[in-house]
């Protein structure tokens, strides 16, 4: 390439490291673009930092806020409320889940993980239907990031 | 500092006015990107509220596949009968030969997105009307992002004997250009001005980010 | 550097290399004792949760990788010493494993857990991005005619990556989570049993190890390659200012001996 004898000047393998050479100082060009480089990447972090995510939308935001409409795709996080949980002859999971104000009947059609019972925290991928249950195709347990070996003796729990 | 803007107007004009001429990119990036739009409408049915929903992702997967093709020809022209390799003698016109490149590719694929923008609209329902302004100004920094990172490594597809495969390197990087700009644009068309214009701002430092990076970097693709 | 330079020579001699080798062997085989048979299983994921011990280190390990790309390649970048792409690219074909074995144990660990193989989450979607521009880059490896062509393009790709991961984590964030908060390392006593915790450091422990001796060996194999081509093309003098002893370059497998045959040539 005639590009190789421009950027690089021959003869130089035995001297010191060769300079490129371009009208702005090279190191000032760097010390510009590093900084252009990590303002933006600051701008992104305090952006991500100051804005609230919701991960999911919980039982009062959508009886209460009205957030989803009526066959809007969403996702509903909460606790499954003990006693709830029921399988009915379709093998549809009924169930209800509570963020400890609202609840809301939920009717989960998808595969159930090993994890799930009353008192975990689950998400579901779905939609609020007209019956007023959330119907769910999808159902992921929230783990809470505990690892517990199994007490011996006693049911008590630390952490 | 006085040689880089002259290198970059320079180049950026002459590759305009190349493709004024010539359309080369309009007679085959344009077409290839409805190509993809009507392909991806048979895939998903004639289900006219998806296709609403899915649009505006469709658009932007549309433009970044034919963006790919378009950094390609973008250098192909210049290898073909050795210019580049003048183009970049000039000392210290490597940075400005980038950014040059990158504001030409920049213009042509915000043109192309607005009219298959338009051509989505038609099709899909997306409803473009509400906040045209900030519709063109996502795309124009959507555009941006991914010329930063093409015109980058479209470089690579000439340099050598076998051809480097573009899309591999160019899709990973430009995912968060990608999903920035289809929030974005979902956002301003379904009504929700503010949300858009956080996603703009967010594409804009990435869009900074990578033309900074590429401006230092593309020099060290010309050493061998 | 000098250090550095002195600490690569010494990895680099075959009796450093077994001793490192014996030593990840028995870290291994004592991760995979006390992960399998001395700790507990968690109380409400049972058995699966051992799987912990490898995902975890795994996903230690290529982060750890790719950190160490993109760190060689700005040294290459800034320096030109060939060696630096060396370890460069070493790295990567360490941390390409390693990522696709965290990617395929989690999905492992996530059906039964999560209930689902794989879930649009920040750091999961982070993570195969992540695989996806490494893999990327030794393709490009593949492509480049010349081996300072090579060097060149593959240390710019490292550098942009590098600049890539944390955009692509952020943007993502902004999608919905599902993965739990960090266990280990947040503030506050970790929410795990203490034999639980010393595993998994174990584990951390020896697939450390692993990657030591797995890039000893992999620039050993480099250093063999390059000689063998005949093309050692530090921007310095070549051979003046490197510390790099002509004679014993130590030989371990088939491909190594006659590689070192060849490069006998210029000693």
């Amino acid at each position: 390439m005639t590009a190789s004898t421009v950027t690089r000047p021959v003869g130089s393998a035995t001297g010191p490291a060769p300079r490129r050479t371009s009208s702005p100082s090279p190191r000032l060009r760097l010390l510009v673009c590093a900084a252009v480089v990590v303002a933006a990447l600051a701008w992104i972090a305090v952006r991500g930092l100051t804005s609230s995510f919701v991960y999911y939308l919980t039982p009062s935001d959508i009886v209460v806020a009205h957030k989803a409409d009526v066959g809007q795709r969403v996702r509903l996080g909460g606790l499954v409320v003990a006693g709830s949980v029921s399988r009915v002859h379709d093998g549809a999971l009924r169930f209800t889940v509570t963020d400890g104000r609202r609840s809301m009947r939920v009717v989960s059609t998808g595969s159930v993980p090993e994890l799930f019972r009353a008192g975990q925290g689950v998400v579901l991928e779905g939609a609020l239907r007209a019956d007023h249950r959330f119907h769910a195709d999808t159902l992921l347990v929230k783990h809470d990031g505990q690892y517990r070996a199994p007490d011996l003796g006693s049911s008590a729990q630390e952490g | 500092m006085s040689v880089v803007p002259a290198v970059m107007s320079a180049v950026a004009a002459k590759d305009l006015r190349m493709e004024a001429r010539g359309r080369h990119a309009a007679s085959s990036v344009m077409p290839f990107a409805v190509t993809m739009l009507l392909a991806f409408g048979f895939a998903l049915g004639p289900d006219r509220p998806l296709l609403a929903q899915t649009a505006a992702g469709l658009l932007w997967l549309s433009a970044t596949f034919a963006a790919v093709d378009l950094f390609h020809r973008a250098y192909r022209t210049e290898s073909d009968d050795g210019a580049l390799g003048g183009l970049l003698l000039a000392p210290g016109a490597a940075g400005g030969v980038y950014l040059g490149k990158a504001a030409a590719a920049a213009v042509q694929l915000w043109l192309l997105v607005v009219a298959t923008g338009l051509l989505v609209a038609l099709l899909f329902g997306l409803p473009v009307t509400h906040h045209p302004l900030l519709l063109l100004m996502v795309a124009a920094a959507g555009v941006v992002g991914l010329s930063a990172i093409g015109s980058l490594f479209g470089l690579l597809t000439v340099l050598g004997r076998r051809q480097a495969a573009l899309p591999v390197l160019v899709l990973p990087l430009v995912s968060p250009v990608l999903i920035a700009a289809i929030r974005a644009t979902q956002a301003a068309v379904s009504g929700d001005p503010g949300q858009a214009a956080g996603w703009l701002s967010v594409l804009a430092a990435f869009d900074a980010a990578f033309l900074a990076l590429g401006y230092l970097v593309y020099g060290h693709l010309l050493e061998d | 550097m000098n250090i550095l330079d002195g600490a690569m020579v010494a990895m680099g001699t075959r009796r450093a290399q077994r001793v490192l080798a014996l030593a990840t062997l028995a870290a291994l085989a004592a991760t995979a004792v006390a992960g399998l048979y001395v700790v507990p299983p968690d109380v409400e994921q049972g058995d699966v949760q051992r799987l912990m011990y490898v995902h975890v280190p795994a996903a230690w390990l290529a982060f750890l990788s790719f950190g160490v790309v993109s760190l060689a390649s700005l040294a290459y970048l800034r320096t030109g010493r060939i060696r630096w792409d060396r370890v460069a690219v070493a790295s990567a074909e360490i941390g390409v494993l390693f990522c696709t074995l965290t990617i395929v144990l989690g999905s492992l660990w996530g059906r039964p857990v999560w209930g689902a193989w794989w879930t649009w989450d920040p750091r999961l979607t982070t993570t195969v991005v992540l695989l996806l521009v490494y893999v990327a880059y030794l393709s490009l490896r593949r492509v480049a005619d010349s081996a300072a062509r090579r060097a060149q393009w593959s240390a710019v790709v490292g550098v942009v990556g590098f600049v890539d991961v944390p955009i692509v984590h952020m943007s993502v964030v902004w999608w919905r989570s599902l993965h739990q908060e960090a266990t280990v390392l947040r503030p506050g006593a970790p929410t795990m049993d203490t034999s639980m915790l010393a595993t998994l450091l174990l584990g951390v422990l020896a697939f450390s190890l692993a990657y030591t001796y797995l890039m000893t060996v992999r620039l050993r194999v480099g250093r063999l390659e390059d000689h063998a081509a005949g093309t050692v093309m530090s921007r310095p003098a070549p051979r003046a200012g490197v510390p790099r002893r002509p004679g014993p370059v130590v030989v371990g497998g088939t491909v190594a001996r006659t590689a070192g045959r060849a490069g006998g040539l210029d000693a």
